[in-house]
């Protein structure tokens, strides 16, 4: 446990560093940052960058950087289809990368090699199977991607999270939590339904979920990074979640397990966004 | 003075006469026979339902051009064209007929047959494989003929380069890391090729056999890389500096032969032995090819493109040029299978056979 503990730490602070010295260096690419869904959020799976959502606005490079790929098109070479029908690569300084997807077909600025931050990419356009222009800050040396917002400059929010469900889940079967109902003693899942608004006023993932139990914290996340290890995709620095088993298939964010044994329970929820925002919810449960 | 002269002026004729007649009989080669294209039918397409004679449509070919896609015999008979607005993945076994009102995608089998609903967002075939690419192009999944999910894999991040073998399937990242899953869905290698001063993967092909793995990777400079299997892992068999400064994706093939690599150049299609033992250029120009073996006859057939032009490229293989045929600007399909060339547009299908004179 406590080598686990230490290698959690490690990952923690090697992520801040990197945050740290890329911090404050990408300008928002398009739409002034008014973007539709964030880090985290549900987009048939983790969303690993941002989402904007404006038609026909302009695409910028975040920084100054090296265009290093640009592909167009419908699929690469070997079949594989290109997300949002366009890609394009840039290899910024401290080893960071920007990577945009779903572009307007022939607006992808592929003559242009050298960039100076703000130089235009090309144009972001309708949304195209609820898919729009997409932004991925990613880090090539540990390879992972990051939160953009983390880089970004700061977009004013006073609006908390929303927690708008919360359930214990054994062995397969769900229960809406309700106070006046007990439960029987058992290895428990909690499955959260927690949205934070956007800018743009999509429901978006928040940035930090804590979980407490009789005031214990009992699982923390901190949407900072993603990334994958051996072709399994893990979520958070300090955690290294297995996505697939913190993410349920309709988005609903699974923790645990807990073992909750008789008596009453105090569960609390906290849930934070990147500009401080909190929002907390309290249950009591009855365990028989 | 001037017999000495004539001397010497006989002996260098004879001389080179002498070098003719070694040439021609200590190092002769047969020369290439003649090979034409015959045509042997051509078709209108219309959007329909045909019956196809035969064997119940066990060879049926299938056909995607524009928004039209189906399935026809070798013979020229349709067994069905459709169209749809969107890309329909094909492969010659099955096809996922697209979502329309509230009802979802279905695969479907080449006689139109339900197989099961089919959910996944980016549905694709690749060497005759059904997958879908996940993760805003940074994982992949592969299904069974049934449409059942095998697995998954998450690649580090975007994709920039894809091939799949029988058993083999190699993503390329923009991050310059190349991965290998086998046909259980496990890691069997991940590889950074570097050596650039930007890392990334433009380009990879694999073997059908999975033997053998090429790509062009890194700017400045770039560089082509061969990977063979060496027991259960893989290891650089040979590599080389190249002048391209390419910066979107790269065509590259392992031949059937698993000898020879095909890979795009600016001033043609490079061929390069995995072993390296042999590296020269096809003054073929394209943008992106494909390359069809023809096994009976020893030839290769490159299909180029390069902007709306297209050519077949016949070639025995390092770099012999056979012959070239250009094909109509509206040819959007073109299959090569044995020695039948199968080319069409949205309207129309056409056969032609190459033969030996």
């Amino acid at each position: 446990m406590p080598k686990d503990f230490l290698r959690a730490g490690v990952l923690t602070l090697a992520v801040l560093a990197v945050l740290a010295l890329s911090a404050t260096a990408f300008e928002w690419p398009a739409d002034a940052g008014k973007f539709r869904y964030g880090f985290g959020s549900f987009r048939n799976g983790f969303l690993r960058g941002v989402e904007f959502g404006a038609a026909e606005s302009l695409v910028r490079a975040v920084d100054r950087g090296e265009l290093t790929f640009v592909a167009t098109g419908t699929s690469l070479p070997g079949g594989y289809p290109i997300h949002g029908g366009s890609l394009l690569v840039v290899s910024h300084a401290s080893d960071m990368m920007s990577i945009y997807a779903g572009l307007k077909r022939g607006s992808s600025s592929s003559f242009l090699k050298n960039l100076e931050p703000g130089d235009i990419l090309g144009r972001s356009t309708a949304i195209v199977n609820g898919r729009g222009v997409s932004f991925y800050a990613y880090d090539s040396k540990s390879r992972r991607f990051i939160n953009p917002l983390v880089l970004m400059p700061g977009i004013p929010d006073d609006k908390p999270p929303v927690i708008r469900s919360a359930m214990l889940s054994l062995k397969g079967q769900d229960t809406v939590i309700d106070a006046t109902k007990p439960i029987r003693q058992g290895l428990y899942h909690l499955l959260l339904d927690a949205f934070d608004t956007t800018p743009a006023g999509a429901a978006g993932a928040p940035f930090e979920v804590r979980v407490l139990l009789d005031g214990s914290e009992r699982a923390r996340v901190v949407y900072d990074a993603s990334w994958s290890a051996g072709g399994t995709s893990l979520l958070f620095g300090a955690t290294g979640l297995v996505e697939d088993e913190f993410q349920t298939p309709d988005g609903r964010l699974r923790f645990g397990p807990f073992n909750m044994s008789s008596g009453r329970v105090v569960l609390t929820i906290i849930a934070s966004d990147f500009a401080g925002n909190t929002r907390e919810q309290t249950y009591s449960i009855s365990v028989q | 003075m001037n017999d000495g002269k004539g001397r010497r002026t006989t002996a260098a004729v004879l001389g080179v006469v002498v070098v003719m007649l070694v040439y021609f009989f200590v190092f002769a080669e047969p020369l290439s026979p003649e090979l034409s294209a015959v045509p042997q039918w051509k078709i209108s397409l219309g959007v329909g339902t045909a019956a196809v004679a035969g064997d119940g449509g066990s060879d049926l070919l299938a056909y995607a051009a524009g928004d039209r896609y189906g399935y026809f015999s070798p013979d020229g008979d349709i067994a069905f064209i459709a169209e749809s607005p969107a890309p329909v993945p094909i492969s010659d076994s099955s096809y996922i007929a697209p979502a329309s009102g509230k009802t979802a995608a279905i695969l479907r089998n080449k006689s139109s047959d339900e197989i099961a609903p089919f959910t996944a967002g980016l549905p694709f075939y690749a060497s005759g494989r059904l997958f879908s690419a996940e993760g805003d192009g940074t994982a992949l999944s592969s299904y069974d003929e049934r449409g059942n999910k095998l697995w998954s894999y998450a690649f580090s991040c975007q994709l920039g380069a894809f091939s799949a073998g029988d058993r083999l399937v190699v993503g390329g990242t923009v991050d310059g890391l190349l991965e290998g899953v086998d046909a259980e869905g496990r890691q069997v290698f991940s590889f950074a090729p570097g050596g650039s001063r930007l890392p990334v993967v433009l380009g990879v092909g694999t073997s059908l056999s999975g033997d053998w793995i090429a790509a062009i990777t890194g700017i400045d400079k770039q560089r082509l890389v061969v990977l063979g299997r060496g027991g259960s892992d893989y290891r650089v068999a040979s590599h080389k500096y190249l002048d391209s400064d390419f910066r979107e994706p790269v065509r590259v093939l392992v031949m059937e032969d698993d000898r020879h690599v095909l890979y795009r150049r600016d001033d043609g299609i490079g061929v390069w032995a995995v072993d390296g033992s042999i590296d020269t250029v096809l003054p073929v120009r394209a943008d992106t090819f494909d390359a069809a073996m023809d096994d009976s006859k020893g030839i290769a057939y490159i299909i180029a493109r390069r902007g709306r032009k297209s050519e077949i490229v016949a070639i025995r293989l390092p770099a012999t040029l056979l012959g070239r045929i250009a094909l109509p600007d509206s040819s959007e399909f073109v299959r090569i299978s044995g020695s039948s060339a199968y080319i069409g547009g949205r309207t129309w299908l056409a056969r032609f056979d190459f033969v030996e004179d």
